[in-house]
């Protein structure tokens, strides 16, 4: 990532967070101590797939646009 | 999200640590350039419907080897010290499932509002139909009447609202990706659509109105109408109702109305004209575009401008506003200079 782009992504999170809804408002199945929803989506690459499929190992899962 | 890959790549690659990206986007081409700028290779989900009822991006959310998310890492914590912890942590107890929300009618018509927009824009994308377009800023408005805080919704009209509505650009970026990519020796991914206009448009702190500009192009009504006969106009304004006194961004989509007919590059560019009524503002009132360099061509054509409305109007109010342009017909067809009358609905709300 270029120097030039870590001001606008820093920016980014900070105004994303202004605009976020308040915290009793986010979505209430993505909450710590809860099963992540088993939702198929497709792939950016390939065929569907679920969170479910990476059962067995730690994730970070990372809800991101590029925007 | 991009600051954090440089941090759990160490963990990647002991192979204690998965990153999976799920994406929140209408263009998920656009995507797969933003991840190639960045190097991300993660396994990435396409979620532009919003199936996972978020309304915020990014979040991050670490999640065990039962499923189970352990922690949602917000951008004040210390990310590499979050997921160290989770790393250590055992694997707990799985809880029991969670009841499916009870959805109020509101929640329900907003989601389905919002999902006919994303379809809409789909087919807008694929087929070219403005009036799809159109369609799809209509059912993104009513999502976001219905639930005026969902962001991510909010976000898919801003794609294509007013500057003065943006909290920041959406795809600036697209140029500075493909360059430093190119001097990687790589080639981009390719784009589907190119983002143009309100996509790329730098964010306004108040409306710029009208900079002074050559003056009227045809005050007199001499050149010949069409009358949609050689070129289809359809506009679209963004947002679908404008409050009293806010701004609105007119998309105006230019097509060549049948197979005989296209532009003649080689003449001279297009010019649109706004003529704005008494107490509305304009950003520009005089808009010159450029040709592409081949002689001939059958592209389908954007002018965006921006309005104020007045602070004291409700109801539809007609923006007069025209273009002129050089159009052939068939092989060896008259090339024609043409003015078609435009007339703008725009709805104002009190």
């Amino acid at each position: 990532m270029s120097i030039r782009w870590i001001p606008a992504l820093v920016c980014f999170a900070c105004v994303a967070g202004l605009f976020a809804a308040p915290p009793a408002a986010a979505s209430a199945e993505l909450n710590p101590g809860q099963v992540f929803p088993e939702l198929v989506l497709p792939s950016l690459d390939g065929p569907e797939r679920s969170i479910a499929d990476f059962r067995g190992r730690k994730i970070a899962l990372h809800v991101f646009a590029s925007w | 999200m991009p600051g954090w890959h440089a941090a759990t790549q160490r963990f990647e690659q002991d192979g204690r640590l998965l990153n999976v990206g799920i994406l929140q986007e209408q263009h998920p081409d656009r995507a797969r350039l933003f991840l190639q700028w960045q190097g991300i290779d993660w396994p990435i989900l396409v979620d532009s419907l919003n199936r996972l009822d978020v309304n915020v991006v990014p979040i991050t959310l670490l999640i065990d080897e039962n499923g189970v998310i352990r922690h949602r890492v917000s951008g004040r914590d210390d990310f590499v010290a979050s997921v160290e912890s989770f790393l250590a942590e055992p694997t707990g107890d799985v809880p029991a499932a969670a009841p499916a929300p009870d959805l109020a009618l509101d929640d329900r018509i907003g989601r389905a509002a919002f999902e006919l927009g994303v379809f809409y824009r789909m087919r807008y994308d694929a087929q070219g139909d403005p009036a799809d377009f159109e369609s799809a800023v209509e059912a993104w408005g009513r999502a976001v009447e219905a639930d005026p805080n969902q962001y991510i919704w909010r976000r898919r009209i801003q794609q294509y609202g007013p500057r003065l509505e943006k909290p920041y650009p959406f795809y600036d970026w697209v140029p500075v990706a493909r360059a430093e990519i190119e001097a990687r020796g790589e080639t981009p991914a390719k784009l589907r659509v190119e983002p143009e206009g309100a996509e790329i448009a730098m964010p306004a702190r108040r409306f710029d109105a009208a900079a002074p500009t050559q003056g009227e192009p045809d005050p007199l009504g001499k050149v010949h109408r069409d009358a949609g006969d050689l070129v289809q106009v359809h506009s679209t304004v963004v947002p679908y109702a404008v409050a009293a006194g806010k701004t609105a961004r007119v998309h105006l989509e230019f097509r060549p109305a049948n197979e005989d007919a296209h532009w003649n590059n080689e003449a001279g560019g297009m010019t649109l004209w706004i003529d704005a009524p008494e107490g509305w503002g304009v950003d520009r009132q005089r808009v010159e575009r450029a040709n592409p360099p081949q002689p001939v061509s059958d592209e389908s054509r954007r002018i965006e401008f921006e309005v104020q409305s007045p602070n004291d109007t409700e109801g539809v109010v007609q923006l007069p506003t025209y273009a002129l342009y050089y159009v052939c017909l068939g092989e060896a067809g008259a090339c024609l200079y043409r003015r078609q009358d435009i007339p703008v609905l725009i709805n104002v709300e009190p």
